[in-house]
């Protein structure tokens, strides 16, 4: 029989102890190792997750070549030029092979001679095999184009006729055939690269030309052109390829890609141009964070395994006493003793390494299956290696620390078993000073705004102190407990005091529950805090619970759409959003749905859903007036004595919302019938904003009263008097440039609409007052208190103009969270002026809006280009670094709890004989069983209790403290974060400790007291 | 190969004492013993419990050192060895056998592991010039219980390789406590058989601590000890004994062969003296 032979069979001779410690072990390699794999992992999560939403514009690589500035070489000069910077091999680990294509960006071509507006002319590499055919062939050779169906249709194109493409000044050689046409929506993006051959925007003004679809042509037909072609490659990042590991070294690929010399000698010149840099040194505060939060739990856990390892092995080392005494008598030196007293835990441990390292990586790999982002990798790194090393290391010093009395103790002494040396109180005070230097160390860090590894830390440290400070009080309160207890009859109490007063086992129990607890209800707290945040966060970043970005002609066209899309008016609502203005912008919603129908929640602005459509869309004196077609009225103008004639014009909105200002002539005293042609109102009704008066360009001043009798359109009469008795008010809000109150308006019961004005080089209005005067308005809050809007203020409208806004109070707004202004959408196109800005336009849909919503919108025609939901944002969030470090101290928590269970129930297990000796002499002097059970029972639950409530009060403040720094993606939205403590998750977690210690302690005290029988004693006798 | 040194090695005290303290008491458990034993001799340690006996065998054997006195085991003065030395002493040239067999034994081992073990304290080189440990217990006559687990063997049993493991590395001297008690009489036969052949096959020196007269027979000599004191016949150049609490005497065996127990005799003191007369029927 060999050494280890012998090692082996001590280890199943004492099978239970070795099992124990064994696991013990196994659990500490696993909390060691576990922190640096998930922390690799959730770095790899974040970098894939950040990849995977970043626009492919900010991370792949974009080769140009523009004819501008070197007309000296041709197209073809710029594409060599081109295709051969981008076959840099340094990317092809990360980058798929590069687009190719020649362009020219801002055609004008030409139907039929007729300008149709602007367009990409271009050439792709592969186009043909790229994109769908509607109809005819791809283009084969130079002359020849194809368009795409959209294009096609709007302007009746046949196959076979001919285009101008606008490309060149002189309009030489510029004359296609259409020989095809394509679906732009299938265009692969691996060939068309950045732009998409689906480009058709509306103009955004009514004079204005639309954005075309691309025109695609044969590379031969830039042969000859002398327009600004440019010639481009963009090699697109595949995320899928990126693991963190690799990111220096995709960094440095992608700089040295882009800095070659853009010149050399009498080559074409070519930039290069990446946003990844940028990209990923924005990242770079994630990954330190993530990373600090692996240090802080791997810290805590490997904390917490020594100390386990510690208890384990110390009780253990009590049944190994003799064996190692023998091995004294025996004559063996201090190393083979040594070898000998720690042999066996040591094998365990060596053990415990492969087995803690495949048992970290199985969990490892299956929480990254379930919740990270996709494809997320689970490596063996060296961080995970170094802290498997240092948790081993650990392990044998803490075997080594937990056996020094029986390795050191001299044979007589630990063969009589009679008492080891106190440890040096000098020694204890020593560990307990350091933890509290490092405790006030992470609350100083923690004061300071800071989130390193060192203030994460603080929890458990806070945790620790608490344990240890304990280990100095518990004792004293035991042993007042032993005083009151010994007159009395309850010797349970009795014997349970004295046992925690004299037994540093149990004391060292306490810290060990104390750091667990502690980190488990900072977990819990903090994952059901964060996801609290979370679930308020996400609503107010996306707005609906699911909301389409459509391509709409109009925001007027959209909220109709949608209207009749959903005539239930709880299921959708139209909403357009602007990105201008310095203040975050405007998204204006139809307010008389928003109630019901969005994720967000307008308690966040300090309204309710039940208020908050009126005071968006407060009810108005007047309704609207439609027209229709033509307009002619009935007017008699008594012009005051001084003044001149005036200029009488009509304002009125069509159905897309755009105001048109139509002039109806000047007004000469008397009664007449000006007429306007109204051609944006015969498809669709207009509706009546405002009759203006402007003094003739002859006369200085108008003043007046102008009574108008009657007005018909193409319908028939128009019925003035239908806005109301006072659906009429002077000034208007509605025109270029607000008009201020000069005039009055009355209606009178003969349906007479009466206006007077005395006005001098400036205008006279009167309105339907079916609009508000300012448009109310919540602001975001980050714009209160920093110089932005006071109660009445102005926003910027989806014109961009400046308009009177009333202020109806802040929060987080919808999709703009803490800046930008939040409206309704009927009101602000009510006061919209002239042509929109660019406009997201977006329908919102409630939680439970049925899908024939988005059918009946996509066969209305509005293309869906994009979709969001708030489940897809919390997944989102939940792959934030917050929250994948939470999501680590979860896991960390479910660790450190079986570590402290484990260690309970080894340590019950392995010392229930030695101390079934006393209680076997104290059923020898008559002690009942039961109430051996009871002392039992009442010591562990006792400790368990004490190291319990440290831990709940710890984590607690922990959390507390912590929190503040750590949940920095809701912090910076959310109007009032909640920082805890989530009493109902957390108190859940406690019970269920306490059952797991209570069941422990009870197995423990029936274990002993079982073998307490005084045949015990004869046994030792003997 | 031979486990044996060559000779047994001798013993010899001089006013050897341990004093223990126990809370503020301090008790002397062992009061200024001389003992001579020589090399090869067999002797018994008898006496009542608390006598010291074993704690004398505690101080032979370099277990617990001496409050006062000098105490030879062959040319050592074990006050004068290092704890290091101490060891290697007993390593290679003490053997001990505590109270309890059991208690000097790895339980989950057989025999041959544990003969084995203790040789594992020797170095490599000489370990080859021990008998291997089949060959030693088969020399010792437990060949048969050779590959058994300790739990599994009698209590005569596990003692005789207690003493077997003792003498694994050929010691010049056997510490034995109590190896007979608890045992029954063919078991204790055993064990002193055991004894012997050690002592006569490899030439040990063996001091055994008993309360059995019969072992003290057995082995040849007894020395007697009360309160912490050896009788007369510790030392060599000299008839000693010594008066017990309830005023008993042990008397030297020659004079037990002619004054066999039951002998009446007359007690009188003369002044320095005690005369005994034996007083015929």
């Amino acid at each position: 029989m060999t050494f280890l032979g012998l090692i082996m069979r001590g280890l199943r001779w004492r099978l239970v102890s070795s099992v124990a410690v064994a696991l013990v072990a196994v659990v500490a390699m696993v909390g060691a190792v576990l922190g640096p794999l998930y922390a690799s992992s959730a770095a790899d999560s974040v970098v894939r997750e950040g990849l995977a939403e970043a626009a492919p514009v900010s991370t792949g690589v974009l080769m140009r070549a523009q004819r501008a500035g070197q007309t000296q070489f041709t197209p073809g000069d710029l594409l060599d030029a081109v295709a051969e910077r981008a076959a840099d091999p340094s990317l092809d680990p990360w980058y798929a092979p590069g687009t190719l294509a020649l362009t020219v960006t801002d055609g004008r071509p030409k139907v039929r001679d007729n300008p149709i507006g602007l367009a990409m002319i271009g050439w792709h590499r592969g186009q043909c095999g790229a994109v769908e055919l509607r109809s005819g062939s791809c283009p084969s050779r130079q002359g020849e184009a194809m368009i795409s169906a959209r294009m096609a249709d709007q302007f009746d194109v046949s196959l076979g006729e001919y285009l101008r493409l606008g490309i060149r000044a002189d309009g030489a050689n510029d004359k296609v055939k259409v020989v095809g046409t394509y679906d732009a929506a299938t265009a692969d993006p691996a060939v068309w690269g950045l732009v998409s051959p689906a480009q058709f925007l509306p103009a955004p003004a009514p004079d204005g030309p639309d954005r075309l679809d691309e025109i695609v042509v044969d590379e031969g037909t830039f042969g000859s052109s002398s327009g600004d072609v440019a010639a481009t490659s963009f090699r697109a990042l595949d995320p899928a390829t990126v693991h963190v590991s690799e990111l220096p070294g995709l960094r440095q690929a992608v700089e040295s890609a882009v800095a070659i010399p853009a010149s050399v000698g009498t080559e074409p010149r070519t930039v290069a141009s990446t946003g990844l840099p940028a990209f990923l040194d924005a990242l770079d505060p994630e990954l330190a964070y993530v990373a600090a939060a692996s240090f802080a739990v791997t810290a805590a856990l490997v904390l917490l395994a020594w100390f386990a390892l510690f208890l384990v092995v110390s009780a253990t080392s009590e049944e190994r006493s003799g064996e190692v005494a023998l091995a004294k008598l025996r004559g063996m030196g201090a190393r083979s003793t040594f070898i000998f007293g720690l042999a066996e835990p040591l094998l365990l441990l060596l053990v415990a390494v492969p087995v803690g390292l495949a048992a970290a990586y199985a969990t490892n790999a299956f929480i990254t299956g379930k919740a990270m982002a996709p494809g997320t990798d689970t490596a063996i790194t060296t961080s995970a290696l170094l802290a498997l090393a240092v948790g081993f290391l650990g392990g044998v010093v803490a075997a080594t620390l937990a056996s020094r009395r029986i390795l050191t103790a001299p044979v007589i002494e630990q063969l009589r078993r009679t008492g080891g040396r106190r440890a040096r109180l000098a020694r204890s005070v020593a560990v307990d000073a350091f933890a509290i230097a490092l405790l006030a160390a992470g609350i100083y860090q923690l004061r300071r705004g800071g989130s390193d590894a060192l203030a994460l830390l603080t929890p458990s440290l806070l945790a620790l102190t608490m344990g240890l400070l304990a280990v100095r009080v518990v004792p004293r309160l035991a042993r007042l407990e032993v005083s009151r207890a010994r007159g009395s009859r309850r010797v349970a109490t009795f014997v349970a005091a004295s046992n925690i007063a004299r037994r540093p086992g149990g004391l060292r129990t306490v810290v060990l529950l104390s750091l667990a607890v502690g980190l488990t209800v900072f977990a819990v707290d903090g994952w059901a805090v964060a996801s609290t945040n979370r679930d308020d966060v996400a609503p107010a970043e996306v707005g609906g619970w699911e909301v389409l970005h459509v391509r709409s002609h109009s925001a007027g066209d959209l909220l109709s759409a949608v209207r009749t899309a959903d005539p239930s008016g709880t299921q959708a609502l139209a909403a357009v959003a602007t990105t201008a203005g310095s203040s975050g912008g405007l998204i204006a919603i139809d307010a008389s749905r928003i109630g019901a129908v969005s994720a967000w929640d307008p308690a966040w602005t300090g309204s309710s859903r039940e208020e908050i459509g009126s005071q968006l869309h407060p009810e108005q004196v007047g309704s609207p007036i439609p027209l229709r077609g033509d307009l002619s009225i009935d007017v008699d103008y008594d012009q005051a004595l001084g003044s001149g004639a005036v200029d009488l014009a009509v304002a009125v909105r069509d159905a897309s919302g755009l105001l048109h200002t139509v002039d109806l002539g000047e007004l000469r005293p008397g009664p007449s019938t000006p007429t306007a042609a109204l051609p944006m109102c015969v498809d669709a009704p207009c509706a009546l904003e405002a009759f203006i008066f402007t003094p003739s360009p002859l006369a200085s001043r108008g003043a007046g009263t102008v009574t108008i009798s009657g007005a018909q359109d193409s319908s028939g009469d128009v019925d003035l008097t239908s806005a109301g008795s006072d659906g009429w008010r002077s000034g208007a809000t509605s025109v270029l440039v607000r008009i201020p109150p000069v005039a009055t308006v009355s209606v009178e019961e003969s349906g007479r609409l009466v206006t007077s004005f005395d006005v001098e080089g400036e205008s006279a209005a009167v309105e339907v007052a079916d609009h508000p005067t300012q448009l109310p308005v919540f602001v975001g809050s980050e714009l209160v208190g920093s110089g932005g809007p006071a109660s009445e203020a102005t926003v910027t409208g989806l014109d961009g103009r400046a308009l009177p806004a009333q202020l109806l109070g802040s929060g987080v707004l919808p999709r703009k969270l803490g800046t930008g202004a939040l409206a309704d959408l009927s009101s602000a196109l009510a006061v919209m002026g002239s042509a929109p800005t660019l406009l997201d336009y977006q329908v919102w849909l409630a939680a439970d809006a049925p899908p024939s919503i988005r059918a009946a919108l996509e066969a209305d025609g509005y293309e869906v280009l994009a979709v969001e939901s708030v489940d897809e944002r919390l997944s989102e969030l939940a792959l934030g670094s917050d929250a994948l470090a939470l999501r680590l101290f979860l896991v960390a928590a479910v660790v450190a709890l079986m570590i402290a269970a484990g260690t309970l129930l080894a340590g019950t297990y392995i010392t229930a004989r030695r101390r079934a000796y006393e209680l076997a002499a104290m059923r020898s002097l008559g002690a009942d069983q039961g109430v051996l059970v009871r002392s039992g029972r009442l010591e562990q639950v006792a400790l368990a209790f004490i190291g319990t409530a440290l831990g709940l009060v710890a984590g607690l403040v922990g959390a507390a403290i912590t929190l503040p720094n750590l949940l920095m993606s809701v912090t910076d939205v959310h109007p009032a974060p909640w920082f805890g403590p989530a009493w109902l998750p957390v108190l859940a977690t406690i019970v269920g400790v306490l059952l797991l210690l209570g069941l422990v302690a009870e197995v423990g005290a029936r274990r002993t007291a079982r073998l307490a029988q005084p045949d015990l004693l004869r046994a030792v006798q003997e | 190969m031979s486990s044996v040194p060559g000779v047994g090695l001798s013993i010899r005290c001089e006013e050897l004492v341990y004093i223990y303290c126990t809370g503020d008491v301090d008790v002397v458990a062992v009061r200024g013993v001389d003992l001579d034993v020589d090399a090869g001799e067999r002797i018994a340690l008898l006496g009542p419990s608390g006598s010291g006996k074993s704690t004398l065998l505690g101080m032979l054997g370099g277990l617990i050192p001496p409050s006062a006195g000098r105490a030879w085991i062959g040319d050592d003065e074990i006050g004068g060895l290092t704890e290091r030395q101490l060891l290697r002493m007993r390593a290679d040239r003490v053997g001990f056998v505590l109270q309890g067999a059991a208690r000097n034994l790895l339980p989950y081992g057989t025999a041959t592991d544990n003969v084995r073990f203790a040789q594992r304290s020797i170095s490599r080189a000489r370990r080859s010039d021990l008998l291997q440990p089949l060959a030693l217990l088969d020399a010792l006559g437990l060949a048969d219980i050779a590959d058994q687990p300790m739990a599994t063997l009698a209590g005569g049993e596990q003692q005789r390789v207690a003493l077997a493991v003792a003498v694994a590395n050929g010691p010049g001297l056997l510490l034995a406590d109590e190896p007979t008690s608890q045992l029954d009489e063919p078991a204790r036969d055993a064990v002193l058989d055991l004894l012997e052949a050690v002592n006569e096959r490899f030439g040990t020196t063996i001091v055994v601590v008993t309360h059995d007269e019969e072992v003290g027979r057995r082995l040849g000599r007894t020395v007697s000890m009360r309160f912490g004191q050896v009788g007369h016949e510790g030392r060599k150049d000299g008839q000693f004994t010594v008066v017990g609490k309830d005023g008993s005497v042990h008397l030297p065996d020659e004079i037990l062969a002619e004054w066999p127990p039951g002998t009446r005799v007359v007690v009188e003191l003369d002044a320095d003296h005690v005369r005994l007369t034996r007083r015929h029927p």
